[in-house]
């Protein structure tokens, strides 16, 4: 087992695309760190330049004290389980299993042991002789993690590894691995683009957007204290409302809404003329004593909405509704989260969710009270988007 | 979902019996003269081969009035044609080891590697396909005639495979490129290099693409005739199957019995080699679709 140390790296690929932009990252032993973050964020290229499988344009690449940076792959003691699950298809399970140990020299009999041990520990037993072909997704997964676990590597790297699994199983093998490494205890590095996968997962979460680190941190404290507007919208489900607020009187003005501003978060906001208000669906509510504030000094403030779409989902109701105050983007378009998508542009406005008890249920185009506990109201800054909460407050005026 | 899913998968896999007669009768009528435009050639040699000399002097027809087999006997009688069988499995043969030898690393690298120029590259290669060996002949004779390769079938081998790499590295290549590469990264992981990963991923795994193309490469090493029939000329011993079938076209007369027995008997060993790797070829297909 070893830490991974990243410094200063940085990738640009021949054809000038720099998809990690100065980065440093230390990942502590037997940690389960998750990046995170849309497409083309840079997480695949840097699991990538950690495996070996990319060389580093600039920076250095740590295994425990050992510097890697100019290793192959195979001298890193790394193993990786690829979203394609990368299993050699003329090979039957067991020599899948047993290639990369065989190519090391190591003996006969400690292959078959190992090889054994680990089909017995992930039920591959009958499947032993079978080819990749015969296998289904779940069971090809499972040799995939195999092939990485039969190594015995001080890192696993692991590549969106359940991306191709249908949803239910995703659950499960989700489950399984968070065992698995609770078992074995070892550093692992796993990418995905599902924030859902990256909180359940990771023991830290490294929130990453066009080559850099947005933040890294527990997933409580992600979700709880996003460093900018990125990751206040990337992280949770469903995502943040957010949206460009006027500053009015010491208030901000959300279209036709005025949401009142707490003392600390006056003092934050400063001489700003907009900010980015932030406000999570579950922090809604339909009745005010539902929102309760954390310390009792402030009172619920009311939001009279229209429900113009409303999501029944059981335990739960979605409703959605418009807001006369320009949408909030964080990154480039290709960027934005399946979340975000919109069939209609209005740049001018925005649509809010609110996450809803269904003591009472809300119908289609109903006028409704929403009630929220200004105390978590998030806010950003207009031009970086970064968090005011994170930042000394400034003297007003 | 699933029972949703039910109705879409019957109607795709329905039996042919459910397939409407109109259309059934368009595929047959496709299959059949298909069928018989490929298979016309044969039946004019074999009708050939089987009638007189006077009977072929007369008015064409199809069926022979009486079967001749004279022209196989004569055919088979004479010595030379084993030689020349010989020389054509030689230059076929070669011409099938120098594409694969050449044309695999090739096909290789254009795959896998990005440089600058590949793209390039990969059009001159096609290029090349469009010039006729023809206009190469004398340049080739004469260069032939310096290095002594003239009358050898080496000669032939190296002129013909020349002409057979373009297209094979093209093929090789769309096989090579078909393979994920995360499979050879994941070989990389577990300790092999670039020889290592060819022989032990690509190769094994492109047996349907390297047979296609060795077939492609021995088909056209067979069929050679335009370098052989020039560079050969003064090498009887050295002749391949398709200048003996020429060589029935004499001064003064053709002998058509002879030459369409030897055209005939020349097609056999290809049609057996289809026939045997056929059934390799399928299921080296089936093994690539399924084994993702």
């Amino acid at each position: 087992m070893a830490s991974v140390t990243l410094s200063g790296i940085r990738k640009v690929f021949p054809n000038g695309f720099a998809a990690i932009r100065g980065l440093d990252l230390e990942i502590g032993d037997g940690e389960f760190i998750v990046l995170v973050g849309p497409s083309g964020c840079g997480k695949s290229t840097l699991l990538r330049l950690i495996a070996g499988l990319e060389t580093v344009t600039d920076g250095a690449v740590l295994i425990g004290e050992r510097d890697v940076t100019d290793l192959s792959p195979s001298e890193r003691d790394i193993a990786m389980v690829f979203q394609s699950y990368a299993l050699y298809p003329h090979m039957d399970v067991q020599e899948n299993l047993a290639f990369g140990l065989r190519r090391r020299r190591t003996p006969r009999e400690v292959i078959g042991e190992r090889v054994g041990g680990i089909a017995g520990a992930l039920g591959l037993g009958e499947l032993m002789a079978r080819r990749p072909g015969m296998l289904s997704g779940g069971q090809r997964q499972r040799v995939a993690i195999g092939r990485a676990m039969v190594r015995q590597p001080v890192v696993y790297l692991m590549d969106e590894p359940l991306s191709n699994l249908d949803a239910k199983l995703r659950v499960s093998m989700r489950a399984e691995l968070a065992r698995l490494h609770d078992r074995l205890g070892v550093t692992t590095v796993y990418v995905t683009h599902d924030q859902t996968e990256a909180m359940t997962l990771g023991d830290r979460v490294c929130v990453m957007l066009d080559g850099e680190i947005q933040q890294v941190d527990a997933p409580g404290r992600l979700y709880r204290e996003p460093a900018n507007a990125f990751v206040a919208g990337f992280i949770g489900s469903p995502a943040m409302n957010l949206a460009i607020a006027e500053v009015a009187d010491g208030d901000l003005r959300l279209g036709d809404h005025r949401l009142p501003l707490t003392e600390a978060q006056r003092a934050r906001v400063g001489a700003r003329s907009q900010v980015i208000a932030g406000l999570r669906p579950a922090d809604f509510a339909l009745r005010a004593a539902d929102v309760a504030a954390d310390d009792g000094t402030s009172t619920a403030v009311r939001l009279p909405v229209e429900a113009e779409v409303v999501e029944h989902l059981g335990a739960e109701q979605l409703i959605v509704f418009p807001v006369d105050a320009p949408r909030y983007h964080a990154g480039p378009v290709a960027a934005r989260t399946e979340d975000e998508e919109t069939l209609l542009a209005e740049p001018a406005r925005s649509r809010f969710t609110a996450r809803l008890d269904v003591r009472r249920e809300v119908r289609h185009g109903e006028r409704v009270e929403l009630f929220y506990d200004p105390a978590r109201l998030y806010l950003f800054d207009a031009g970086d988007g970064r968090s005011l909460a994170r930042e000394p407050a400034e003297a007003a005026g | 979902m699933a029972a949703a899913a039910r109705p879409v998968r019957a109607r795709s896999r329905r039996s042919p019996g459910d397939r409407p007669f109109g259309l059934s009768l368009l595929l047959w009528g496709g299959i059949v003269f298909f069928t018989i435009l490929s298979a016309f050639p044969y039946l004019v040699m074999l009708s050939t081969a089987l009638k007189s000399p006077q009977e072929l002097a007369g008015p064409a027809h199809w069926i022979p009035d009486t079967i001749d087999l004279s022209g196989l006997q004569r055919t088979l009688a004479d010595p030379s044609i084993w030689g020349y069988f010989r020389n054509s499995f030689t230059i076929a043969i070669g011409n099938t080891i120098l594409v694969m030898v050449a044309g695999v690393p090739a096909a290789y690298v254009l795959a896998r590697h990005e440089f600058r120029g590949r793209r390039l590259f990969l059009d001159l290669v096609l290029i090349t396909q469009m010039f006729s060996p023809v206009v190469l002949l004398i340049p080739l004779f004469r260069l032939y005639k310096e290095t002594g390769l003239l009358g050898s079938m080496e000669g032939v081998i190296i002129a013909g495979s020349a002409f057979t790499l373009p297209f094979s590295i093209w093929l090789l290549t769309g096989f090579f490129r078909s393979i994920p590469v995360e499979i050879e990264e994941a070989a990389r992981i577990d300790g092999y290099g670039r020889l290592g990963i060819l022989f032990r991923m690509i190769l094994p795994l492109s047996v349907p693409g390297l047979v296609a193309t060795a077939m492609y490469a021995f088909i056209i090493g067979w069929n050679e005739f335009i370098f052989a029939v020039t560079f050969l000329i003064a090498s009887p011993e050295n002749q391949p199957v398709s200048v003996g079938v020429f060589a029935s076209i004499g001064k003064w007369d053709i002998d058509w019995q002879r030459l369409m027995f030897m055209a005939l008997l020349g097609t056999v060993p290809v049609l057996a080699l289809f026939a045997t790797i056929q059934r390799q070829l399928d299921r080296g297909f089936a093994t690539i679709s399924s084994g993702r």
